[in-house]
C-alpha cells in the first residue's frame, strides 16, 4: 500500500516538474518590450538609493505612464515591481518617470531603464485594416437568404389569397341560394298552384307566407310572437290565405281538402312576387 | 293539392270536454281578473300532465290561480314555501318511530296530492330541487324502503321570482327541463287592475268567533266544483285525439333544430322540447275547440316552452341579445337558406315596402 502511494507521488512530481518546472524564463528583452496600450512588467528591479514613487502627472497626452507595483527593501537600497504602458511607439527610460519620495534625495545618479513600445501595424499605419472579403458567395449570405425568403412568402402568399378568392367566387356562383323570401317563395307558390309541391315543402310554404305578411304588416318587432298569427287571420287580405293555408295544411283529411282550389286562387298572385329584398306589394292588392 | 293520405279523420273535440273547458275558465274567472294566458297554460298543463313554472313578480294571484283551480276540478292542492333550510323529507314524507308500538311509520308529504304548488323553488337547497324534480318525472316517491305511487293527476306549479336572486340556487338546465312550460308573467292591464281593485273593496270583513278578519279572495272561491276528475280525464284522452299534421311537424323539427345551430344559443332545445311542444299544442287546440294543432299554436307556446330551454352564449349576452330576440329569429323564415342568412345577419327580415 505504501509502496503504491510513493510510486504515484514520484510520478505526480514528474508531471509538475514537466508542466512548471521547465518552463523557460521570459527574456529580458521581450519584458521591455511591448506593444502600444499593453502593460509591460518589469520585477525586482534594484535602483540604489532612497524610496522611489511613480511621478504623477495630469497629461492626458504622456506617452508611457509608470505605476509602482511594490516595493521591497534590500539593504541600503530598494527593489521594486514596476508596470508601464506605452502610448507611443518609441524608446523610454522609466526612471524619468520616478521620483524620491523624500525630496531631497537626488535621482541623477540613477542608471537608466529603459523600455521599447512598438506598434503592431506597419510603419506609418494608424488605422486597422479592415477584415478580409467573404469566403462564402453574395447570395448565400444571411441577409440576401433573409430577403429571398421574405419575397417568396409574399408571392406563395398572394397566390394563395387569390387563388382562394377565385375558388370562394366561383362556388358561390355555383351554389348561390337565393336570399331573399320573394326568391323562396316564388318556386314554392308555383310548386303549390300546379299541385306538385312535395309534402316536407309545404311547411316552408306556409312559413315563408306568415313571414311574408308579418314583414308586410310590419309586425315582426311590435307584437309577442304568440299575437302574429292571430293578428294575420284578422287581416282582411292575410287572414283568408292563412285560414285557407291552415285547413289545407293541418286539418285532418277530409275537411281541408274541399277548399284546396280557393286555395290555388288566393296564392295565385304570390307567383308574380317580386324578388327584390324589400318586396313591393302583390300586384293587384292593395297596400297593407 | 294533396293532404297527407295517411292521415285518419278524427272527430271535432267532445261537447263535453269544451262545455268542461268552458265551465272552468269561467269558474276561475270569477275569482282571478284576467290572466287568461296563465289559466290557459295551467289548463294545458293539466291536459297534458307537463309540469309549469311560473316566472313572476309576487303579487300577481299565482296561488290564488292554482287554489280556484284545483277547486274547480276537485283536485286536491297543497302548497309548499321553500326556503334554503327546507328538506327533501319535508316535500316527500319520512318514516315516524311510534313509541307505543315501537315502529316506524310513514308520513306522507305534501308532494302527494293532485296539484302542488311549489313556491319560489329557487330558494330551496339544490338537494331539495332534485329531490321534488326526480318525483315530478318518476311519478313515485321512496320513503325509507317504500316506494308510492304519487295520485294521478299529479301537477307541480313551481314559481320563481325574477328579481330578487340573492340567496338563490338557481335551477340548472337539466331540472328546468323538466318543465314542460316556463310562464313569464305579466302585470294585469290597467283594465284589468280597475277590475280588481273594484272587486276587492266589495270584500267586505269576515266575522270570526268574537272578532273578524278582512276577506281576502280565497275566502269567497266557491267550493262547488263545475268538473270532476273524471271530465278531466276525458280532456287529457281528447288531447289525445288532436291531429297533428306532418307539416305542424316539420315545423317543430325546424324550429327545434334551428336552436341547436343558432349562433347565439350556447345551449339549443332538447328532443323533450319537441315532444313538450307538440303536447302543449295539441292541448291548446283543444282548449280553443279544435281538433287539429295549427302553426298559431306553435308560435303562442314557443316562448314557454323554448326560452327556458336554450342558453344565450358570452357574445350575445355581450351584444344584448335577449331571449325574445332569438325566438323572433327562430320563428323567422322557414328553410335552410333563409335560415343561413338569418345566422349571417342579413336579409332575413326584409321589410315589405
Amino acid at each position: 500500500m505504501n509502496k503504491q502511494m510513493g510510486l504515484k507521488s514520484i510520478v505526480l512530481a514528474v508531471v509538475a516538474s514537466f508542466c512548471f518546472g521547465t518552463a523557460p524564463a521570459q527574456p529580458a528583452e521581450s519584458r521591455t518590450r511591448v506593444s502600444v496600450g499593453m502593460i509591460g512588467k518589469l520585477d525586482q528591479v534594484l535602483i540604489p538609493g532612497g524610496e522611489l514613487e511613480a511621478q504623477p502627472t495630469s497629461d492626458p497626452l504622456a506617452k508611457i505612464v509608470v505605476r509602482v507595483a511594490e516595493t521591497f527593501r534590500h539593504g541600503d537600497a530598494f527593489r521594486y515591481n514596476l508596470e508601464f504602458t506605452g502610448m507611443e511607439p518609441g524608446r523610454y527610460d522609466l526612471t524619468k518617470s520616478l521620483k524620491r519620495k523624500k525630496p531631497d534625495e537626488p535621482t541623477a545618479n540613477m542608471a537608466p531603464i529603459e523600455v521599447e513600445v512598438i506598434s503592431a501595424l506597419p510603419e506609418g499605419k494608424i488605422e486597422p485594416s479592415k477584415p478580409n472579403a467573404p469566403m462564402i458567395p453574395g447570395w448565400m449570405l444571411y441577409w440576401t437568404k433573409l430577403d429571398v425568403l421574405v419575397v417568396v412568402w409574399i408571392i406563395g402568399l398572394a397566390l394563395i389569397w387569390g387563388k382562394s378568392k377565385t375558388t370562394s367566387k366561383v362556388a358561390a356562383q355555383a351554389e348561390l341560394p337565393p336570399q331573399t323570401l320573394g326568391q323562396h317563395l316564388k318556386p314554392l307558390v308555383q310548386a303549390a298552384c300546379d299541385g306538385t309541391i312535395k309534402p316536407n315543402q309545404r311547411a316552408e310554404l306556409e312559413s315563408l307566407l306568415i313571414q311574408y305578411w308579418t314583414s308586410k304588416l310590419e309586425l315582426a318587432n311590435d307584437i309577442a310572437p304568440g299575437l302574429i298569427l292571430t293578428t294575420l287571420k284578422n287581416h282582411a287580405e292575410a287572414g283568408p290565405l292563412i285560414l285557407q293555408m291552415e285547413g289545407w295544411l293541418h286539418m285532418p283529411v277530409g275537411e281541408g281538402m274541399k277548399n284546396s282550389a280557393d286555395l290555388a286562387t288566393l296564392l295565385k298572385p304570390y307567383d308574380s312576387i317580386s324578388e327584390s329584398p324589400t318586396m313591393p306589394s302583390i300586384p293587384g292588392k292593395g297596400q297593407a | 293539392m294533396n293532404t297527407d293520405a295517411e292521415t285518419v279523420p278524427k272527430p271535432a273535440p267532445p261537447a263535453a270536454t269544451t262545455d268542461f273547458i268552458k265551465a272552468v275558465r269561467a269558474r276561475v274567472g270569477e275569482v282571478v281578473v284576467g290572466q287568461e294566458d296563465v289559466v290557459e297554460r295551467l289548463l294545458i298543463s293539466l291536459f297534458t300532465g307537463g309540469h309549469l313554472l311560473l316566472q313572476g313578480v309576487p303579487g300577481l294571484a299565482k296561488t290564488l290561480l292554482v287554489s280556484v283551480l284545483s277547486k274547480s276540478i276537485d283536485l286536491s292542492f297543497s302548497r309548499v314555501q321553500f326556503t334554503v333550510d327546507l328538506l327533501p323529507s319535508d316535500i316527500l314524507g319520512s318514516e315516524i318511530l311510534d313509541p307505543r308500538t315501537n315502529t316506524f311509520h310513514t308520513r306522507k308529504g305534501p308532494i302527494f296530492t293532485n296539484l302542488l304548488l311549489a313556491d319560489e323553488i329557487n330558494r330551496a337547497a339544490p338537494k331539495v330541487q332534485s329531490a321534488l324534480l326526480e318525483a315530478m318525472q318518476e311519478r313515485r316517491v321512496t320513503i325509507g324502503s317504500e316506494t308510492f305511487e304519487l295520485p294521478a293527476p299529479f301537477l307541480v306549479i313551481a314559481t320563481q321570482n325574477p328579481i330578487e336572486q340573492s340567496g338563490t340556487f338557481e335551477l340548472p338546465e337539466a331540472q328546468l327541463d323538466r318543465f314542460m312550460l316556463c310562464h313569464r308573467l305579466s302585470y294585469p292591464t290597467p283594465d284589468e287592475e280597475r277590475e280588481v281593485l273594484r272587486r276587492n273593496t266589495r270584500l267586505g270583513v269576515r266575522r270570526q268567533e268574537r272578532g273578524a278578519v278582512a276577506k281576502s279572495e280565497f275566502d269567497v272561491l266557491s267550493h262547488e266544483p263545475v268538473g270532476t276528475i273524471s271530465d278531466l280525464v276525458n280532456a287529457m284522452e281528447a288531447v289525445h285525439e288532436v291531429h297533428v299534421s306532418d307539416t305542424f311537424t316539420d315545423h317543430v323539427v325546424e324550429l327545434v333544430n334551428r336552436s341547436r345551430n343558432h349562433p347565439a344559443l350556447e345551449l339549443g332545445c332538447s328532443p323533450r322540447a319537441g315532444i313538450a311542444l307538440v303536447k302543449a299544442s295539441r292541448a291548446r287546440a283543444l282548449i280553443h275547440c279544435r281538433n287539429y294543432v295549427t302553426p298559431e299554436d306553435l308560435y303562442c307556446l314557443a316562448e314557454d316552452v323554448i326560452l327556458h330551454r336554450v342558453r344565450l352564449n358570452y357574445e350575445a349576452l355581450a351584444d344584448g341579445m335577449t331571449g325574445p330576440k332569438v325566438l323572433r329569429e327562430l320563428l323567422g323564415p322557414f328553410g335552410d337558406n333563409l335560415r343561413h342568412t338569418t345566422r349571417n345577419g342579413t336579409a332575413a327580415h326584409g321589410r315589405v315596402s
